[in-house]
């Protein structure tokens, strides 16, 4: 048959293999990242680097780790304890020697990192600065035709507003203009309030005016102070040339501060010359000194009236808004109070239903309790009557009986008033009952009473008599006492009642005012959207002149900033309000990248000169600390021998050092450095120097894998550990199990009928079903014989074989009873015994299956998870599939780069291991599992 | 010949016997009397088939039955006896071991006399030894020498004497106390028959400090077990309150005593534990010892114990409703699991399976090979990576990239909403499982012979209907029993469920520490071993016989479907 191409077929499958091999096309790319996948909004990234790998296979003790192990010798912790003084002379001394290195590194890399960025600084930024601001300049057209787009379109609307709403929109935009005046708010709401554009100019001539003379006037002083040599006369004319400062700046009015010390400076320094200079000169002064508060009055006669006029137009304003609001929001205001008096109320009555329910439950329980004691008085007393009416059965009453027997009227008058309450509840219904007995009987008493005592010399009389009074004893106390706690109760029922009934009324009032409450708050809401309406004509009036005047002045990179800056409030302003949605859409911003993006390569370049300084420095501090430390290890590591307790300073002043500098300055800026760099390689603005910019990461990314902290799991060790149980279990399981199953193949015995059945049973039940027993048992075990105890490797591999043999056995039965036996027979023929046939003949034959049996028994116990984390207590004894999940709770849960690479360099072995022996092994399980 | 190797024999059951033979009377002394008869069962097995010539094929079996025996047999054999006992946190102990352990706890008198200590211990070599004595000091500044602990029983017994004049007999042994010349308040060393013990540590003491490590390692352990004793003063102990303060008059909490009790009715003598500081009898009701409050009447658990409680743990799962409710959920939801997983993974699996059939196709064996991968990676290492990379909530690539930023969707609450924990599951499953089921359909459509399909289609059948009338009942003949087992696999896939969801969420207002997505396994494995309000071994124990119970039944049948009875019988 011919083979052809199904190109849709194949396109198809290779689509469908793309989404189920993604998982392990994430994990590879994943592993070799070097920025933190687990933040990074990309799927992928180009950044590159083995690191992880190098990290978990050949473990490197970088800066802080080698800090860590110095701690640790000269504390001569564990493993160090055991060494001698020379070997720890020399580990210590490799120490000093790989800090060294990393010392000369890190400065190479900070003095490539700075280099660079100063290259880009000098050279490159100009340009692309140039570049960004003909960017903003073009891009801006779109955003001038947006706003005035916006502004006709409002303005549209606006015109149709009555006057009212019109002034009452002016609220925000006068507020804005009272902090900081500006020509063109002025100019707007000079439209309404003539007054404060004539005053504002007013003010700004005046001040012009005055700043003129005040400056003739300072010239004027310094020449006449020229000769005096005083500090006084240089601080006069220091005041006075202050003053003129603040005028010419237009700064006078807005500075309240400044102003008035300066003017007094003017007159206390005048003042203070009087007996120093000439009294000519002196009456020159004063003048000159009167003048300018002349003129300065003026001024601030100007300011105060432009300050009026503000005033003024705000109260208008606020006028105008409140008249317009004023009687819904009283009217909202009332029915807002009565509304949360309701709930209060409500909440109260709710919370007195809850204190009544839990009160009257506490006294059912306490007469619950006094039950105990009257439901057996009662039969007590029942029996006692019953023996009285026994031995009077024979008499009948007479007239003529008399005598006192017992008095029981008490008892019956707290019955009653007790059953009075009681019969209302059909809780007491069984204590009810039982005082309910007790009256009949104390009734029937005090009725006969004359009776009885007639014949109280009979015996049954006189048992009673002896017995009634302890019984009514009881009978009264447990009456008395629970009568109380019944009284109690009766009244909350009563007031639960009341509370219970108020509760529904109050609700249908509380509904009536919400629904009230729902017209006025939307007509409030109508108005104060029309306001917003005119506020936001204003805001874009101002925004739109400001825009196009700043927009024509754009050539520096610091004013196109500014007009961006000033589009982007205007845009916040606008995306707040309510009018947004009703707006065509906004120009994307992302048209300004290249100009932000010029803006962060000058921030980036100049945070990583800062940063390689600083870095460089530490570096420096660093490495002196250091050397300190190892001139002075020798006589250390003496004292330490010599068992002299102290603890070594120098080691803490470094990890304060380290922590003070790197830790908290330096490593956030490289991680800055880092990110932004990747990002702006990504984006490729500026092509031009991603090769310099490449290095700066490259750089930062090496100065961080030397200084900082790394929690790097012992992987190795799991990933030998793991080995090293599943193989030996599967070895020994798979020899066990063929020798078992030999007799089951070749033999005839007793039992090997219900013995197959038995190890079909057996490998039913789950190793993990008998967790607990197997938990114990090892445990037990390990108090004889530690190498198979809990937390070791032999007594995991000891339950991997226990729990594969049964299995195993089957299945490899299974195969033996597909080699002919012709060949056994010839050996035994030749005088081999049967042990020998066994040995030298049928496992030979097997050789290859029971190696892919061992090969599935070692992928069962590789993957085992469950066993293991019960057995492996200690990190260290941890096997690949535990140790993997300490990744998912512990720091690593975000650090993606070391979960996948451990992931992929897990799988690794086994995958290949799998795919190169599929067609044994998908053989091997395919059948066994047709086994069970 | 045959003789030496008769003496090899004899000699190794000479062995055997002796080990086994050791570890059925050690275990019987450790109370373990199932395994002790395991063991000894397995001690008749190995004899007879070491012994008798006949029994020559269960040579073969011995070292195998020994494990099945240890490692198979006994745990389930344990396993039953726990589900008929109340083993759970709080009745972790025989009733023995919780008489021993009341017996063993010290108070404090109601109103103690306190003792401040010195240590003075025997140099050796200008090296401290485990020799050691104790000075005590009273209030008033009165001093007393104790000896050296001696060991008695379970306490080391420390006897303690007033000294009189600086000096002190105590068995024969002359203690003196060497004052300092210079300071002589100060002790600075005992004589003990001549020899010199060394003032060494007093907890207030600074200049003591540098021992107190030598102290803590040394001496700690066998002064925190010490009765100090004089016949006059009473005990001391170091208790918990004041640590290694103090030595503090104390006394046990609880001691035998016999008291008349009304039992029955009737008044006996009987031998009691009672509580010596309220004097009151400890009660003993619901597998616990309780003390009673001699005011109040009030009973508070002392320490509870284990015993037999016949079918009470399969009572509360069907009876106790904080139980059953959570229980059955996750009864409920394990069959769910097992159906749909190997309806997904079957369907997936047979539609590559047919794809791939396709003789005329091209890289079919690639394809296969790269679609196997999934099944290839052990399955702990995917399942991290699924919860880690995909499914965490913050993190994890499905909701930050595939959701929120490239279909703007809001992200979903994968891992503790139940409804999208289960469907992750089910997710991740699938992907385990699909393989598998690929690789056994082709294997079946491959044997089906291809004669079938071109007589169909000379009868004009559609694809469509061959499949469903040739391949699929074709199919189904092998694959029946190994659906039947996958199922039985997926029962109890604890792996998937425990290391994705680890069960979670959780079921609210279930006293057992259930989730939504736990099946029975997990559930099980929770309730022995993770729980955090307690661990229930026992009802454990009887759930995972309830599993044993359905696995064995559905084997049972998968048996039957393949053949398997017939070829024991073979």
């Amino acid at each position: 048959m011919k083979k052809r191409i199904h190109p849709v077929r194949h396109v198809v499958m290779i689509a469908v293999l793309v989404v189920i091999l993604f998982p392990l096309l994430w994990i590879f790319t994943t592993s070799i990242r070097r920025d933190n996948a687990a933040f990074s909004p990309e799927l992928f990234s180009n950044q590159t680097t083995w690191q992880n790998y190098k990290d978990l296979l050949f473990p490197k003790k970088n800066i802080p780790a080698l800090y860590n192990e110095l701690v640790n010798v000269y504390n001569l912790g564990k493993p160090y304890n055991r060494m001698s003084q020379q070997e720890i002379q020399k580990l210590l001394n490799n120490d000093f020697r790989s800090y060294n290195n990393y010392f000369e590194e890190t400065r190479t890399l900070s003095e490539s990192i700075s280099s660079n960025a100063s290259w880009i600084i000098v050279n490159y930024l100009p340009k692309v600065k140039k570049l960004a601001v003909n960017d903003v300049r073009k891009n801006s057209i779109e955003d001038m035709t947006y706003v005035s787009t916006v502004d006709s379109y409002l303005s549209r609307k606006f015109n149709i507003l009555p006057d009212n709403y019109k002034i009452a929109g002016l609220k925000a935009i006068l507020s804005s203009v009272k902090k900081t005046p500006n020509i063109y708010s002025l100019n707007l709401i000079g439209s309404y309030f003539p007054d404060i554009l004539k005053t504002h100019e007013t003010f700004e001539t005046t001040t012009k005016m005055a700043s003129e003379k005040i400056r003739n006037i300072v010239r004027e002083v310094s020449i006449l102070l020229a000769a005096v040599n005083e500090p006084t006369a240089r601080e006069l004319v220091e005041a006075y040339q202050k003053t003129y400062n603040l005028l010419r700046n237009g700064t006078f009015t807005y500075s309240k501060w400044f102003a008035p010390i300066y003017l007094r400076g003017i007159n206390l320094n005048t003042n203070r010359l009087s007996g120093i200079v000439s009294k000519n000169l002196f009456d020159k002064l004063r003048k000159i000194k009167n003048d300018t508060f002349g003129i300065i009055g003026k001024v601030h006669m100007a300011e105060s009236n432009y300050n009026d006029a503000l005033d003024n137009a705000t109260l208008k304003v606020e006028n105008v808004r409140n008249t317009l609001l004023v009687t819904l929001e009283s009217s909202l205001t009332a029915l807002n109070g009565r509304y949360t008096s309701l709930i209060a109320k409500l909440n109260t009555l709710n919370s007195n239903s809850l204190s009544y329910f839990s009160a009257m439950s506490n006294d059912a329980s306490q007469i619950s309790i006094f039950a105990n004691s009257i439901v057996p008085t009662s039969r007590a007393l029942e029996d006692t009557v019953l023996v009285i009416k026994d031995a009077l059965k024979r008499f009948k009453p007479t007239a003529s009986d008399t005598g006192l027997f017992i008095d029981v009227s008490s008892q019956l008058s707290s019955i009653k008033a007790w059953l009075s309450l009681s019969t209302k509840y059909p809780i007491f219904n069984t204590i009810t009952k039982s005082v309910k007995r007790i009256m009949t009987n104390l009734e029937y008493i005090q009725s006969n009473e004359s009776f009885i005592a007639s014949h109280s010399n009979l015996d049954a009389i006189m048992n009673a008599k002896g017995a009634l009074p302890l019984i009514l004893l009881k009978l009264k106390s447990g009456l008395e006492q629970s009568l109380v706690a019944l009284q109690n109760y009766d009244s909350l029922a009563q007031k639960y009642t009341e509370n219970s009934e108020e509760i529904p009324k109050l609700k249908r009032e509380i509904s009536k005012i919400s629904s009230q409450l729902t017209p006025i708050q939307n007509k409030i809401n109508a108005i104060l959207s029309r306001i917003s309406l005119a506020s936001l004509h204003f805001e874009t009036e101002v925004a739109f002149k400001r825009l196009t005047d700043m927009q024509k002045k754009i050539s520096t990179f610091e004013s196109a900033n500014m007009f961006l800056n000033t589009l982007n409030s205007y845009y916040a302003i606008l995306q707040n309000s309510n009018f947004y949605s009703a707006l065509p859409p906004m120009p994307k911003s992302s048209r300004y990248d290249r100009f932000y993006e010029t803006q962060k390569l000058e921030d980036t370049m100049t945070l990583s000169i800062v940063t390689a300084k600083m870095m460089k420095e530490a570096n420096n501090q660093y490495a002196v600390y250091l050397d300190t430390l190892k001139r002075r290890t020798p006589s250390y590591i003496e004292m330490k021998f010599l068992g002299v307790p102290f603890s070594i300073s120098e080691l803490n002043t470094i990890s304060t050092f380290y922590h003070d500098q790197y830790v908290s300055k330096i490593s956030p800026n490289l991680s800055i450095i880092s990110r932004r760099t990747s990002d702006m390689m990504v984006k490729g603005y500026f092509g031009a120097i991603n090769g310099r910019l490449n290095t700066i990461n490259n750089s930062s990314f090496n100065l961080r894998q030397i200084w900082m902290i790394k929690y790097l799991p012992p992987f190795l060790r799991w990933m030998l550990n793991s080995v090293i149980v599943a193989l030996s279990a599967a070895i020994i399981t798979v020899f066990l199990s063929s020798l078992m199953a030999y007799p089951f193949s070749r033999m005839r015995f007793l039992g090997r009928k219900y013995g197959l059945m038995g190890i079909l049973l057996i490998q039913m039940f789950p190793t993990m079903m008998a967790m607990v027993a197997l938990y114990l048992l090892l445990n037990f075990i390990g108090k004889f014989f530690p190498p198979l105890g809990l937390n070791s490797l032999g007594g995991l591999a000891f339950l991997y074989i226990g729990g594969g043999i049964a299995f195993d056995t089957w299945l490899i039965k299974g195969f033996f009873d597909t080699i002919p036996t012709s060949l056994e027979e010839a050996a035994m023929v030749d005088g081999a015994t049967r042990f020998q046939t066994f040995w030298r003949v049928v496992m030979p034959l097997s050789v290859p299956i029971l190696a892919v049996v061992t090969i599935l028994a070692f992928v069962g116990n590789f993957g085992d998870y469950i066993l293991a984390s019960i057995v492996m207590t200690s990190v260290n004894k941890y096997t690949l599939a535990v140790g993997l999940q300490t990744f998912s709770t512990s720091a690593y849960q975000t650090n993606w780069g070391l979960l996948t690479t451990a992931a992929l360099l897990g799988a690794i072995p086994i995958l290949v291991l799998f795919l190169s022996l599929q067609r044994f092994i998908v053989g091997g399980l395919t059948q066994g599992s047709v086994k069970g | 010949m045959i003789s030496i190797r008769k003496i090899v024999l004899w000699f190794f059951v000479a062995i055997v016997d002796a080990l086994l033979g050791w570890a059925t009377i050690t275990l019987i002394v450790n109370r373990s009397y199932g395994l002790s008869v395991i063991v000894l069962l397995l001690l008749f097995f190995i004899d007879y088939a070491l012994i008798n010539p006949k029994a020559y094929p269960y040579r073969y079996m011995v070292p195998a039955v020994i494990i099945l025996f240890i490692l198979t047999i006994y745990p389930i054999y344990y396993t039953v006896e726990l589900a008929f006992e109340n083993y759970a946190t709080g009745y972790l102990w025989s009733r023995e071991q919780a008489i021993n352990i009341m017996l063993d706890e010290i108070v404090m008198k109601p109103h103690p006399k306190f003792f401040g200590y010195s240590v003075y211990t025997l140099y050796k070599d200008y090296k401290p030894t485990q020799n050691f004595l104790i000075l005590l000091k009273d209030s008033k500044n009165n001093l007393y020498v104790a000896t050296q602990p001696v060991k008695n029983g379970k306490y080391e017994i420390s006897q303690f004497k007033a000294l009189n004049n600086g000096k002190v007999t105590i068995n024969g042994v002359n203690y003196a106390l060497i004052r300092s010349l210079k300071d002589p308040s100060k002790i600075v060393a005992v004589s003990v028959n001549g020899r010199i013990y060394n003032y060494f540590y007093n907890p207030s003491d600074s200049e003591t400090i540098p021992n107190l490590r030598f102290f803590n390692v040394n001496y700690s352990s066998i002064l925190s077990n010490t009765e100090f004793i004089n016949p006059r003063m009473g005990t001391f102990f170091f208790t918990t309150t004041y640590g290694f303060n103090k030595i503090v008059s104390a006394q046990h909490k609880y001691a035998l005593a016999v008291r008349t009790v009304t039992e029955n009715g009737r008044s006996i003598e009987k031998s009691v534990l009672v509580n010596t500081i309220t004097n009151q009898i400890v009660q003993e009701h619901d597998s616990a010892f309780w003390d009673v409050d001699p005011k109040t009447g009030n009973e508070t658990q002392i320490i509870g114990y284990y015993k037999f409680v016949a079918f009470n743990n399969f009572r509360r799962l069907l009876t106790d409703p904080r139980i059953t409710g959570p229980f059955f959920s996750v009864f409920l939801w394990t069959f769910e699991w097992a159906a749909l997983s190997v309806l997904l993974t079957f369907i997936v699996g047979l539609t590559f399976a047919i794809i791939l059939n396709n003789r005329e196709m091209r890289f079919r064996f690639i394809y296969r090979t790269l679609l196997i991968i999934p099944w290839a990676i052990p399955a702990f290492i995917s399942i991290i990576v699924w919860r880690i990379g995909f499914f965490n909530v913050s993190y994890g690539i499905i909701n930050r990239i595939f959701l929120e930023q490239w279909l703007h969707l809001p992200a979903l609450n994968w891992l503790g909403d139940p409804l999208l924990a289960k469907i992750a599951l089910l997710i991740v499953n699938t992907w385990l499982g699909f393989p598998y089921m690929m690789v056994i359909s082709l294997g079946a459509l491959q044997s089906i012979p291809g004669e079938l399909y071109e007589a169909a289609s000379i009868d004009g059948s559609s694809k469509w209907y061959s499949f469903k009338r040739i391949t699929f009942p074709l199919l189904m003949t092998p694959l029946a029993p190994l659906l039947v087992a996958s199922f039985a696999y997926n029962f109890n896939n604890f792996n998937v469920i425990y290391l994705l969801t680890g069960g979670n969420p959780p079921i609210p207002n279930a006293i057992t520490p259930a989730g939504a997505t736990d099946i029975l396994l997990s559930y099980t494995y929770k309730l022995a071993f993770a729980g955090t309000t307690g661990r229930d071994y026992s009802l454990a124990a009887a759930i995972s016989i309830l599993i044993f119970l359905i696995i064995a039944s559905i084997s049972a049948i998968n048996f039957k479907l393949s053949g398997s009875f017939e070829e024991v019988n073979r």
